[in-house]
């Protein structure tokens, strides 16, 4: 079962994806900030990680460049779910490696789930979409 | 012989003798002119004095008279003797007929007349002696008259020859005078003629002097009028030195040679030199200054032909506008002004919007999202839930509700980074079917659950490539679909794409059948917020931001955007790209 972190200060959001998520036969953790989120992933070595950007105590961005400094944990996949979506900020999350970067209000949790879903169908070398190309 | 007369004659002679003292001198002075030949004898009988007459008659000169005894002038000298021995007897004149002597050779007969004269004492002082011609006065008078007559009868012949020399004198002068006359007049004539040219002369000299006093009125009036100019112009100069130099931008100026002619304060403030720094160097020269006349040089020495604008900046976080004008007079080129202005400022409050619409778009999105998520959960999983239809319906109607604000606030978040002129995107070689291809996906379905007809009108062959940002250009078409699909309650859609331009463009068309713009409104359509006012009525929405946006995609990808419309009638809604071959350098909208 694949293990999937999700990075994101709002509790709504949080929860609702949460469920569908393990609806989908995924195991998910949950952290509430960028710090927690960091220490989580450290010590759990996740197969993707669904980040949120705008988070009190550390964001989005500061975790990205804490997980590409540690080798451990460096090429763990991310997908930055967010709400600001301005063409710098993506630029630079591509910068850091990013996988992909979806507005949560354009996407419904189902289709965030699609995502996921779709993301690891093609993890073994296959042409993964950028969900906003499709 | 004659006695004594008595007379007033005699009267006269002894009044005269008795009263005159110097009978001599009388006699020499006035005696002796008178036409009576008459002498002064002394008591001793020699001749004192005479006159004229007396010389004239007997031919002696005075100086042979003078002293001369009387006697030896007579001829018969005993009768003379016996003449003058009465004569000392008598008192009064005695008168005698005797012959004198004359010179030259020759005797003469005289009527003798003499009187003894006394000075006041009684004494004798001799005599007075006078002579006469003998018969000489009748003689005189005949041959006087004799004379008279031939000399009147001369005068008649020469009345006579000058009457006739009058006559033909008056004649000539007739003549003379008719010739003389007809000289004056044709000199008359002639001299009417020059006064009439003279006139006529005068006139246009006058004329003249009038002419050039006007001229000099006119250059005096020209003179004023230039010097005023000149002094408006002086002003102006003025005017525009104080502008240039007050000018709160750089303004640089290159002549017709590319030389720097003119720096004004602000721009020697911004590069930080001073003017004989730089002044008439050639770009070459200019790049050497300093570093910031490189970073200047290096922007716009190869633009310097045309107009353009260029943001540059210099190391300390100083944001320059760089503007540059051709400026030309009549045609000709005169050089080139460079307009710096600074946009620190500016580039400091972009880059606040910016982070604020960040900020703003991720606060505005962040609860939009959770209901979104929330009410788009229990929709799906309706099964699951089982709730009651009533309540169903509601929280589907709030789902769309919240659909049309994160629209919204997207539309809004694309505008304000519009207007920043930061809609940055990437364009790519894009085969039109994969839009196309897009579209019908996301909207034919829909369409046709409308009860709407939808058709497609493409050509067989493969168009060509366009040169696109395929978010962006999707975005458009999404735009032109949404509005048919909001605008029209029955008919159908059409999507067409077409080469137009002998393959230069490409011309994508949605047309509906809904109701159309009407025409003092169609002017607006592309404005921000504008929303025309027969859908504002309807039972529909719109930010009125969409056409806005997709005026912008098109116009920044080098295309055209419009629509034909009549109300009640429909609309087609088209835009043009350039394809690859033709139009691919367009310039990304800075």
């Amino acid at each position: 079962m694949k293990r999937v972190i999700i990075v994101e200060d709002e509790d709504i959001l949080r929860d609702l994806l949460k469920r569908k998520l393990e609806n989908n036969g995924y195991e998910v953790e949950i952290a509430l900030e960028g710090e927690e989120g960091l220490r989580k992933i450290k010590e759990q070595k996740p197969d993707l990680v669904l980040l949120d950007i705008v988070m009190p105590k550390m964001d989005g961005f500061t975790v990205m460049e804490e997980i590409r400094k540690d080798e451990e944990i460096s090429d763990i996949p991310i997908i930055i779910v967010s709400n600001s979506g301005q063409p710098v900020e993506i630029d630079r999350a591509q910068d850091l490696g990013v996988k992909d970067w979806i507005i949560k209000t354009n996407f419904d949790p189902m289709e965030v789930v699609e995502m996921v879903n779709r993301f690891f169908d093609t993890e073994d070398g296959k042409e993964y979409q950028r969900a906003e190309d499709k | 012989m004659n006695t004594e007369r008595e007379t007033s004659e005699e009267g006269g002679l002894e009044h005269f003798c008795a009263t005159n003292k110097n009978f001599c001198g009388h006699m020499r002075n006035t005696a002796c002119l008178l036409p009576i030949a008459f002498c002064k004898v002394d008591p001793s009988g020699r001749i004192e004095c005479c006159s004229k007459m007396f010389k004239e008659t007997l031919g002696y000169r005075e100086s042979e008279l003078l002293g001369l005894p009387i006697l030896s002038l007579f001829k018969k000298k005993r009768k003379a003797k016996e003449f003058l021995r009465v004569l000392s007897e008598s008192e009064g004149v005695i008168d005698d007929m005797l012959t004198l002597e004359t010179k030259p050779e020759g005797e003469v007969s005289f009527d003798v007349s003499a009187r003894s004269i006394y000075n006041e004492e009684g004494v004798s002082a001799g005599y007075l002696l006078t002579l006469k011609r003998k018969g000489s006065g009748d003689d005189f008078e005949r041959e006087v008259r004799k004379r008279v007559r031939e000399e009147t009868a001369e005068t008649e012949k020469e009345k006579e020859r000058v009457k006739e020399l009058e006559e033909v004198l008056e004649i000539r002068v007739n003549a003379r005078t008719r010739e003389l006359k007809e000289i004056a007049q044709l000199l008359e004539k002639k001299a009417r003629k020059r006064m009439e040219k003279l006139e006529e002369k005068t006139r246009e000299v006058e004329k003249k002097a009038k002419m050039e006093e006007e001229s000099r009125v006119a250059l005096l009036n020209l003179a004023e009028d230039l010097e005023e100019a000149s002094k408006k112009a002086e002003e102006e100069k003025d005017k525009t030195l104080a502008i240039v130099n007050n000018f709160t931008d750089g303004l640089l100026f290159f002549n017709r040679y590319k030389e720097l002619a003119l720096i004004n304060p602000q721009g020697k403030k911004i590069f930080n030199i001073e003017e004989d720094e730089v002044l008439y160097k050639k770009p070459s020269e200019l790049k050497e200054v300093n570093e910031r006349f490189t970073i200047l040089m290096n922007a716009i020495e190869g633009e310097m032909k045309k107009v353009f604008r260029k943001e540059m900046s210099f190391i300390d976080e100083v944001f320059l506008e760089v503007t540059s004008v051709v400026v030309e007079n009549e045609g000709k080129e005169m050089g080139v002004l460079v307009i710096i202005h600074d946009i620190t400022r500016e580039k400091k409050v972009e880059k606040l919007k910016t982070e604020f619409v960040s900020l703003a778009a991720h606060q505005l999105r962040t609860p939009l999202a959770g209901i979104k998520w929330s009410l788009g959960t229990i929709i799906e999983e309706k099964q699951v839930f089982n709730l009651d239809k009533e309540v169903m319906e509601i929280i589907e109607r709030a789902f769309e509700a919240n659909e049309r604000m994160v629209v919204l606030v997207n539309d809004l978040l694309n505008v304000t980074r519009i207007e920043e002129g930061k809609y940055v995107y990437e364009p790519k070689d894009v085969d039109v079917k994969e839009i196309v291809d897009i579209a019908l996906e996301e909207y034919k379905d829909l369409i046709e659950s409308r009860g709407l007809g939808f058709r497609l009108e493409m050509p067989e062959e493969t168009l060509p490539k366009i040169k696109a940002d395929m978010e962006e250009i999707s975005l458009v078409v999404n735009n032109f679909f949404d509005n048919a699909l909001k605008y029209t309650k029955e008919g159908e859609v059409v999507l067409k794409v077409e080469s137009v331009e002998c393959g230069k463009c490409l011309k994508v068309t949605v047309s509906d059948t809904g109701v159309g713009i009407p025409e003092e409104q169609q002017e607006s359509m592309f404005n921000k917020f504008f929303r025309a006012e027969n859908v504002q009525l309807m039972d529909t929405d719109g930010s009125g931001l969409g056409l806005f946006i997709s005026k912008n995609i098109i116009e920044a990808h080098g295309g055209e955007i419009g629509f034909e419309s009549g109300e009640g009638e429909g609309s087609s809604f088209f835009f043009t790209i350039p394809t690859v071959k033709e139009g691919a350098n367009i310039t990304p909208n800075e």
